[in-house]
């Protein structure tokens, strides 16, 4: 390394093109499923239409005033069926109808099977969850997995990482309409033999870290083995943004 | 009239490029940069409104990127373990272009380096940076990060995979 120059070429080199690009939507959208509102700043851009509310009841309540002092020969039921509508009836305008928490609803997922491969007899499948509703929400975590085969659920003792994938640390994925996270379901079958027993998953139910309910993937054909009468060793990969 | 989405979306669009290729630097894979670039940005919009009127919101930009990562570090349990790829050097004499390997011996002795010291190095020689611009940024003095660059820069020139690969580089280069 003899010069600056040298080190700038390098890190310029080496630095790859990122996969995909951010936007300020996403960003801004994250800030709204972080505070539930649909402006990280709604309190201050709450202010404006506050004041237009006000601004027109003030209106309304000087134009009847007025109306009542000038209109001294008015009849009585004139003047007190004007429309004067009650200030309760102006409730400050509130952020969303109801607050949302921003986690993505099992009912509002799709999941399947987007890659599928072995290497040194571990095979794997990466599994696709994808939000199939209009709203954004955010999956989080390691998802809870049951694997089924000839309709029997495989007991299944589950481990961080797989054989190519190593654990990571939980993390926020925010999938738009039509996005997608990812996870990896791993297992093994080099185990042969006398005393082993072979499974061929036909069944994969997910359950996303935030919530109760059940995906279920039924092509999932993922080949296990493991020692008869224990728990088979299955690795599993939190939810990414991208396929891995 | 531009509003405060508006001209935060092209700030965005204008930096973002910039921003996940240092944080990838910075912390060797991508699901960690774009956790990491999500994560400042969303700072940086919550004070928006502040940080479009200063004069420099791109150097404000990289001082929230690069003290988030220091701080997530920091508060990691596990501190980082860089594994090398390797046993031991690549091949004297590899050819550069066939080496997907080679960079990523490049990328394994930037990681081997103390985390601040490869944000001082992505400060001052990825984002271009002056000495005290990046002072600013770490929120250190000047000479900290003369010796911090410094520091860093011997610690690679001691790498022996570095070493290999800079010494094929030039060759490569030469040819």
């Amino acid at each position: 390394m003899r010069t600056d120059d040298d080190m700038r070429g390098l890190l310029q080199r080496l630095a790859p093109d990122p996969p995909r690009s951010l936007t300020g939507a996403d960003i801004r959208g994250r800030a709204d499923i972080a505070s539930g509102t649909p402006r990280a700043v709604a309190g201050r851009r709450l202010l404006l239409p506050a004041v237009a509310v006000l601004a027109v009841v003030a209106l309304a309540v000087a134009i009847v005033v007025i109306a009542n002092l000038s209109g001294g020969d008015a009849p009585a039921g004139d003047r007190t069926s004007r429309p004067i509508a009650p200030a309760s009836s102006h409730p400050a305008p509130t952020s969303m109808a109801s607050r949302s928490d921003g986690h993505c609803r099992t009912s509002q997922l799709q999941a399947g099977v987007y890659r599928r491969g072995s290497t040194a007899s571990a095979p794997f499948i990466e599994v696709a969850v994808r939000n199939a509703a209009d709203t954004r929400c955010t999956v989080r975590g390691y998802p809870r997995v049951r694997l089924f085969a000839s309709g029997h659920a495989i007991p299944a003792s589950f481990t961080h990482g797989t054989y190519e994938i190593p654990a990571s640390p939980p993390r926020t994925v925010i999938l738009g309409p039509g996005k997608s996270a990812y996870f990896t379901i791993g297992t093994s079958t080099g185990t042969t033999g006398p005393g082993t027993t072979t499974y061929l998953v036909s069944t994969i139910a997910v359950t996303p870290a935030d919530d109760t309910g059940t995906l279920t993937i039924a092509n999932a054909a993922l080949g296990a083995s493991g020692k008869t009468g224990r728990p088979m060793s299955v690795g599993l990969t939190p939810f990414v943004g991208s396929p891995q | 009239v531009v509003t405060e989405d508006a001209a935060f979306d092209a700030f965005v669009h204008a930096q973002q490029r910039t921003l996940l290729r240092a944080a990838w630097l910075m912390c060797g894979d991508w699901n960690s940069a774009e956790d990491l670039v999500q994560q400042s940005l969303l700072e940086i919009w919550r004070r928006w409104s502040r940080v479009a009127q200063t004069t420099n919101p791109t150097g404000y930009a990289y001082r929230v990127l690069v003290t988030s990562h220091l701080r997530t570090v920091r508060r990691r349990s596990t501190s980082e373990v860089p594994t090398p790829s390797f046993e031991g050097s690549p091949p004297r004499g590899a050819a550069i272009d066939d080496g997907i390997a080679l960079h990523r011996t490049v990328q394994d002795a930037l990681r081997r380096l103390p985390p601040r010291q490869r944000a001082v190095l992505v400060c001052r020689y990825f984002l271009d940076q002056t000495e005290e611009s990046t002072a600013v940024i770490l929120g250190c003095r000047r000479g900290t990060v003369k010796s911090a660059s410094a520091k860093a820069l011997e610690n690679l020139r001691r790498d022996p995979t570095f070493a290999t690969w800079h010494d094929l580089g030039e060759t490569n280069a030469h040819r």
